[in-house]
């Protein structure tokens, strides 16, 4: 059986989020920088982020804030900041039964250094780990934040993390829907982790990814795609630049791992809807990619079964890019 | 940062010298060529930084070590010819890293730290910390007694329903035979990265320290992933 709490989150104005937050409860808080401001200390993580799939479908807004009551049961939550000397401590810090709620600001060292080494940490992949990046709105851009609620303080340079724990029947499990796959076309290699690449292997043979791009007149909206024993991982492109023999991405590419371009979708919405399991509709915790948002254009539209922020970034275990992810509560027998 | 300062903080001293050096900032990467043949003029007026992506292919009998970070940047020193006993650091031909790395990484374990850690702390790949604990087994040095107790110390669980590890389901949920049958997210990811890490690797006791990690993937997650397990034994069977 699964448990759930969206019917409770939704958009709301900021008034309205800092009198659930008198509330007592814990929440996952997310909106435009500006929106979150005044908020008031409490049980709270935050992030920065302007852009939502609200109960009135895409919205993009700075003065509204989306709201999640988080579940628990167990004993009492613990929110945490990791820079980067202690950011390896994320996965073991993490409760027995539970879960992590994550929130990274992008660009900053601790974002770069978790893509990179995050599936290294120890005890990654062992606890439930789940969470997003803070982002800003691209016409108006402030510094991404991530916000300890505990103490309403903004953090543009640690992460925040929540780490919850669950009662003993009850299991958190965390997945996601990715409607890209590959693509029948060329595999590609990489030599190192890296946001930035150009040199590459291409079907084993030497290569630049920029020109390859160029030469081809790729859409760079598709992503790279690598295949994880069945599961579909995103990198998106964020810039080629051939003239400087770079590809700029926003997740680091991995050594001996596969890619593939991704194959076209047409209709995001409907493929989404399509992909969306039983287990992901309406789940407790959500969060989809910006870059789903604004290629698709899903302003004004609604996915039905899913709202939550659309990030710069999503996190279900490791960073992940045009990818919705979810977190279901199941309760054990 | 000069050539000269560069090749003190590497370590390199007469008759080696730096021939080229490139960096990549976005890989956090610098690669150094070095020679102890009399450089070029022509080859002095390349030496520093500058370019900002190493080359992919290596030049014909090019070696290349995994040397010590310099600041946050991995290092990997490159020559062209088997190294004399005048440059300490050095590996031998075939081995991953330079003494000075080797070193360095048999400390730390010796300290206590895993070689999990140890990989994530000096960003190293695991197969290459696996070789040069092979390398100790057969010269009789601790790294591989203590990476052996450190995995050993991190087996310890109470009593489970998991399979044990001569169990053959792990030898197929690493072949990629069951990867039909998974569903969980978590375990997708880190079975890639087991297969990944085994890929072509044959010895034994690598491939049991991964088994291991696997196995305690089961058995903390025992309670919400017995469904998964159940299925990945029929499978199995």
């Amino acid at each position: 059986m699964m448990t759930g709490t969206t019917a409770q989150s939704c958009l709301m104005t900021p008034d309205a989020a800092a009198e659930r937050i008198r509330g007592g409860e814990w929440l996952a808080i997310a909106g435009d920088r500006q929106a979150l401001q005044d908020l008031p200390a409490g049980n709270w993580i935050g992030g920065s982020i302007p852009y939502f799939m609200g109960q009135d479908g895409g919205e993009t807004s700075r003065e509204k804030v989306h709201v999640t009551p988080l579940p628990v049961g167990g004993e009492s939550p613990v929110l945490r900041r990791y820079a980067v000397g202690d950011l390896h401590r994320l996965c073991m810090d993490g409760p027995d039964n539970g879960y992590t709620l994550l929130i990274l600001p992008a660009m900053s060292t601790v974002h770069e250094l978790f893509s990179r080494k995050g599936p290294e940490f120890e005890d990654m992949f062992l606890k439930p780990l789940l969470g997003w990046v803070a982002g800003f709105h691209l016409d108006h851009a402030l510094a991404p934040a991530a916000v300890d609620g505990t103490r309403a303080e903004f953090l543009e340079d640690m992460a925040v993390a929540l780490h919850v724990p669950l009662p003993d029947n009850e299991f958190a499990e965390i997945g996601i829907v990715n409607i890209f796959e590959q693509d029948d076309g060329d595999v590609i290699r990489f030599p190192d982790a890296s946001f930035e690449v150009g040199d590459c292997l291409i079907n084993g043979e030497p290569a630049n990814l920029a020109h390859y791009l160029r030469d081809r007149a790729v859409d760079t909206r598709l992503p790279l795609v690598a295949d994880y024993c069945g599961t579909s991982l995103n990198v998106s492109i964020k810039e080629s630049r051939p003239d400087e023999d770079v590809v700029s991405l926003y997740a680091p590419v991995f050594p001996d791992t596969d890619y593939r371009l991704a194959r076209p979708v047409d209709d995001y919405v409907g493929a989404f809807e399509q992909a969306l399991p039983p287990e992901g509709r309406n789940s407790a915790l959500t969060f989809n990619c910006v870059l789903n948002y604004l290629y698709s254009g899903l302003e004004g539209r609604r996915t039905e079964g899913f709202d939550g922020p659309m990030t710069f970034g999503e996190v279900a275990y490791q960073l992940l890019n045009q990818t919705m992810v979810y977190m279901a509560v199941r309760e054990l027998d | 940062m000069n050539e000269r300062e560069l090749e003190q903080a590497l370590g390199l001293s007469e008759p080696w010298a730096i021939l080229r050096a490139e960096t990549d900032a976005a890989s956090r990467r610098v690669d150094v060529w070095i020679s102890d043949q009399p450089p070029s003029p022509g080859l002095l007026q390349r030496l520093g930084f500058g370019n900002r992506r190493p080359r992919l292919a290596r030049g014909d009998g090019e070696r290349v070590w995994r040397h010590c970070n310099v600041g946050t940047f991995r290092c990997f020193v490159h020559a062209s010819h088997s190294p004399s006993g005048t440059l300490s650091f050095l590996g031998a031909t075939g081995a991953p890293f330079t003494n000075a790395m080797a070193m360095q990484i048999s400390e730390l374990l010796g300290s206590g730290a895993s070689y999990r850690a140890v990989c994530a702390v000096l960003d190293l790949d695991f197969k290459d910390v696996w070789q040069l604990k092979r390398v100790g087994d057969r010269e009789g040095l601790s790294v591989a007694r203590q990476m052996a107790s450190t995995e050993t110390a991190a087996e310890a669980a109470p009593a489970t329903g998991v399979p044990e590890l001569e169990d053959p389901v792990w030898d197929r949920l690493v072949a990629g035979d069951l990867n039909h049958a998974i569903k969980a997210l978590n375990l997708r990811l880190l079975l890639s990265r087991v297969q990944t890490q085994l890929r072509g690797v044959d010895d034994p006791e690598m491939r049991e320290v991964k088994y291991r990690e696997l196995r305690r993937f089961f058995v903390n997650n025992e309670r919400g992933l017995r469904g998964e397990l159940d299925r990945l034994m029929s499978a199995a069977r």
